[in-house]
């Protein structure tokens, strides 16, 4: 059984490259949607975080590194290279052991913040409320005690919302805290404050469910989650700073909607053309969009026109 | 010994083949003393990875070595963070301890019930069943932590939706098949002149089994313990989906806890950019390697007092002055002691007729029977859980077919394939390593400081969190020995997990050989080797064979070791041990993370399909054994 399948693949393969892909799990699902669809490469993709994924492209043993989050001067740092060369839009203005990390946003990934299907009085908040309810700046602890939801009833605020490791909890709180992750950072996450309010899980899955099962639940996760199962939870509508513009979460909606995050993939400079990486970009960049919206994130074009091609232009 | 051996080299001097023989025998001993030492090795390189991830957390500014031991609150993220290691200590030892304290009555009582009381066929089916529990990745455990039984917590005693209880109950049943196996193992190949004098003597079977046997097999049963307190320690994903993911410092069971485990995976495998809080992950295991090595030491003491009460006392060696020594002894005596007033106490002391010696043992078997019983309907709960959920899935298309981002296109050959290969692999390297340490510390070394230490460092591998391997692996295989991310490193990462497995239970199964035995062979003019491989290796067949079962077993359903390692998705199988590969609990474990709730059947398919594979395994070492038992006749 051994030598007859394994001698029959590599018949098969004998000019097909291969590549290694890996990094934040948030991509991984569309990172396999690609390798899948693209038939030009054999290409194996895994998971492990961003910040495996940025590792490992630094350390030279991935061709593509998934990062939701940008590249830090700690990623540098980390390889032994000056963290200084890490520019804060997450590019590098030198190569680190011989890896020019190139940053290309492939899709974006919307913020879906939900309670629970009995909820009614939260169906729509705005940042300021989401200021009282999630950080231990004054937080509220009773639904009503949140400013404008006063006819909510008086039940304990619960939530179910990633740990402070993910990079989706890093991107909730440096929208809604003033100054995030700066000296004069305004408040800190009710997780942080400790008032064992903040429930954190690694698993979207196990936030969905407690988000279901408790009643006065609220939390947020990837848009996606969502979108595969609408019916056990609740979105809300949710307002820039202290606005009344409420915004539905959807996947069409992005480009009112006030939380969206990029997805990155990081590659080993520009990729020179007839490069099966070049290629591959290309292809994620353009066919590859289509199948975005299936896996539950948003297509380059709905957000910025102008990202998509000046990353083309690249190529 | 010694000097029989002697004897035996004068006597042989004058055998033409003496040089050859001298040279083979040597070069076996050299071979096998090499296997046992790579513990060492791979201690050194675990230490060395944590260090080295620990250094810049112990050098940052923001960190105090005193709040890092004293201190109560863990908040490692935010402006004003927090490191005291007490919350993450506290939520270990609750449920590592908790786990414990209700995994290892019920084990050692199903243990006794197999090897004592139950017929051969009841043995033949319930040993397998009960090993097939070690194989059920541990994703699975935790869903069914969070799901089935955290909900009775909450119900009836108000506990908060993430919290501690559900991890302890579940992981109780985790530690079970390590604990049953190797005690059951150890208990059974006490030998039967043992008993039979007991019997003889007009002791009751109860009596023989609580009295005689057990002690009898203490250092076996002990073994089995630590072996699953190291489990209990080193688990994370149960902790993780069950328990919370909030440091809290409390012993209240209904409470959400984080233990050292679950901090190291939630920041290893997370998108937190390198810092303090990353590193922090690497003082928590360094902690986490010297108190399992603390663990160690102390148990391995109370083997040597448990050992040398049992023999006689002429052999008693004077007296270890050490604190802790005395401290046991003192607390053995006070426990002891303590226990017979109660006894005494809540029973008015009637005639021991022999009516009530065999109401006690009637009791007795009742007790044990049910610890088995309470195992099995756990499992059988569980496995109807698992397959209800995951038959739909299956189809042949299913087994045929390559991974997909749709569903109902999804299929795992290639994740079979390479879990197949990752098991032969890991087979190929734990069992002659395992084995021949295992050879090494029980036939051959001398008990020196040396092989004391080598025992407690091979017990220790057991308790290092698996996530820890998986960086272990990253930094020295992959990029060290630059194996890449391939079949290699993750079978090399798997043999060093379970090579703790492996070589304790051997080393029970060798203890168990009579020393009539080798003393027997010796005398007719073997050599320490012959002796070792003609007449204790074929006895000990049986219990070798537990603990490579057992190893693989808890190799095919590890995801965090190879979560750095192996893919998710590939058009190909590999086909050269320097290839990616997909591996089945990766797989699961990618799946039951999906927002497709498809996917979650599928994960449950593939779980069933991890299940079936462990059968195959289980039967055919349940053939093997009963076949060297049948001519076992002593």
């Amino acid at each position: 059984m051994f030598s007859l399948f394994t001698g029959c693949v590599e018949n098969n393969n004998v000019s097909i490259p291969k590549l290694i892909q890996t990094g934040s799990s948030t991509v991984l699902p569309l990172a396999i949607a690609w390798a899948e669809e693209y038939d030009r490469a054999d290409i194996s993709v895994s998971g492990g975080g961003s910040s495996h994924g940025l590792n490992s492209l630094l350390n030279g043993e991935a061709d593509l590194g998934d990062a939701s989050r940008l590249m830090k001067g700690s990623d540098y740092e980390k390889v032994g290279c000056n963290p200084d060369l890490v520019n804060s839009d997450g590019t590098a203005s030198a190569a680190c052991n011989g890896v020019l990390p190139t940053k290309w946003i492939v899709a974006y990934d919307v913020l879906a913040v939900v309670v629970n299907n009995n909820n009614d009085f939260a169906t729509q908040l705005n940042y300021n409320q989401l200021y009282e309810i999630f950080t231990d700046d004054n937080p509220a602890e009773y639904w009503n005690e949140v400013t404008g939801l006063e006819d909510a009833p008086r039940e304990k605020i619960e939530i179910y919302a990633p740990d402070e490791a993910s990079g989706t909890y890093d991107f909730f709180f440096e929208e809604i805290i003033p100054s995030w992750g700066k000296d004069d950072q305004q408040a800190q996450t009710r997780l942080e404050g400790g008032d064992g309010v903040y429930h954190p899980s690694a698993d979207d899955n196990v936030i969905l469910n407690a988000i279901k099962d408790n009643e006065y639940a609220i939390g947020y996760f990837g848009f996606a989650y969502y979108k595969e199962n609408p019916s056990l939870v609740k979105t809300v509508w949710i307002a820039d700073g202290s606005g009344t513009d409420y915004e539905e979460p959807s996947l069409s909606n992005v480009a009112n909607y006030p939380m969206a995050r990029p997805l990155h993939i990081y590659t080993d400079g520009i990729p020179e053309e007839n490069n099966v990486i070049n290629e591959y970009l290309y292809y994620i960049l353009t066919d590859g969009q289509d199948i975005v919206p299936d896996v539950g994130y948003v297509r380059l074009s709905l957000v910025d026109e102008n990202i998509l091609t000046d990353q083309l232009n690249k190529l | 010994m010694i000097k029989k051996k002697k004897i035996s080299k004068s006597a042989n001097e004058r055998n033409p083949f003496f040089l050859k023989f001298n040279f083979k025998e040597k070069s076996i001993v050299l071979l096998l003393f090499s296997s046992a030492s790579i513990a060492i090795v791979v201690s050194i390189a675990i230490i060395y990875t944590l260090l080295e991830g620990s250094y810049s957390f112990f050098t940052d500014p923001a960190v105090n070595f005193f709040d890092f031991i004293f201190g109560t609150r863990w908040i490692p993220s935010g402006n004003n963070p927090s490191f005291g290691i007490l919350p993450l200590l506290s939520g270990t030892i609750l449920i590592a301890g908790g786990a414990l304290l209700i995994g290892a009555p019920i084990g050692i009582g199903s243990a006794l019930y197999l090897s004592q009381f139950a017929s051969k066929r009841i043995r033949s089916i319930v040993k397998p069943i009960i090993e097939v529990l070690a194989g059920i990745p541990s994703i699975v455990y935790g869903f069914f932590a969070l799901i089935i039984i955290s909900p009775i917590f909450r119900d009836l005693f108000g506990a908060s939706y993430f919290n501690a209880a559900s991890a302890i109950v579940v992981m109780s049943i985790m530690v079970l098949p390590i604990i049953v196996s190797i005690s059951d193992d150890s208990m059974k190949a006490v030998p039967n002149h043992l008993k039979e004098s007991s019997l003889a003597l007009g002791a009751t079977k109860w009596e023989t089994s609580t009295k005689v046997v057990m002690p009898a097999a203490s250092s076996g049963i002990i073994a089995s313990i630590l072996l699953g307190l190291a489990r209990a320690l080193g688990e994370t994903m149960v902790v993780t989906l069950a328990a919370g993911s909030v440091a809290n410092l409390t012993f209240n069971p209904l409470n959400e806890v984080q233990t050292m485990t679950a901090y190291i995976a939630q920041v290893a495998t997370g998108d937190i950019p390198p810092g303090v809080a990353v590193s922090a992950a690497f003082a928590v295991g360094l902690v986490l390697f010297l108190i399992t090595y603390a663990i160690n030491t102390i148990a391995s003491k109370v083997v040597i007092r448990i050992k040398s009460g049992s023999k006689s006392k002429i052999k008693k060696r004077k007296r270890d002055k050490k604190i802790i020594y005395n401290f046991i002894l003192i607390f053995n005596k006070v426990l002891t002691s303590l226990f017979k007033k109660f006894l005494s106490t809540i029973k008015i002391r009637k005639k021991l007729t022999l009516e009530i010696r065999y109401r006690k043992q009637r009791r007795g078997k009742i007790i044990v029977s049910l610890c088995l019983i309470f195992a099995i309907i756990f499992l059988i709960y569980l496995l109807t859980n698992i397959i209800t959920k995951g038959i739909d899935g299956l189809s042949i298309q299913f087994l045929t077919s390559f991974p997909s981002y749709k569903p109902d296109l999804a299929g795992i050959f290639p994740v079979l394939i390479g879990s197949i290969y990752l098991m032969l692999l890991t087979m190929l390297f734990a069992a002659p390593l395992g084995v021949g340490a295992a050879i090494y510390l029980n036939e051959f070394a001398r008990d020196s400081r040396y092989t004391r230490f080598l025992r407690r460092i091979i017990q220790n591998l057991a308790g290092v969190p698996s996530i820890v391997f998986g960086l272990m692996g990253l930094t020295i295989f992959v990029r060290v020995l630059n194996f890449g991310p391939s079949l290699l490193s993750g079978s090399l990462i798997l043999t060093i997990m379970v090579l703790p497995i492996v070589v304790v239970a051997t080393e029970e199964a060798l203890k168990s050989i009579p020393k009539s035995f080798r003393d027997g062979a010796l005398g007719i003019g073997s050599t320490r080797w012959q002796t070792v491989r003609h007449h204790v290796l074929p006895n000990a067949t049986p219990g070798i064979m537990t603990g490579i079962i057992l190893s693989l077993s808890r190799a095919i359903g590890e995801t965090a070791p190879i979560l750095f390692i192996g893919a998710v998705f590939a058009k190909t199988i590999p086909s050269s041990i320097f290839d990616g590969f997909l591996a089945l609990p990766l797989t699961i474990f990618y799946w039951t993370r999906h927002p497709k709730l498809e996917f979650q059947t599928l994960a449950a398919s593939t779980i069933i399909i991890v299940l079936l594979i462990l059968f195959i395994m289980n039967i055919t070492a349940i053939i093997i054994r009963q076949r060297a038992q049948s001519r076992r006749n002593w």
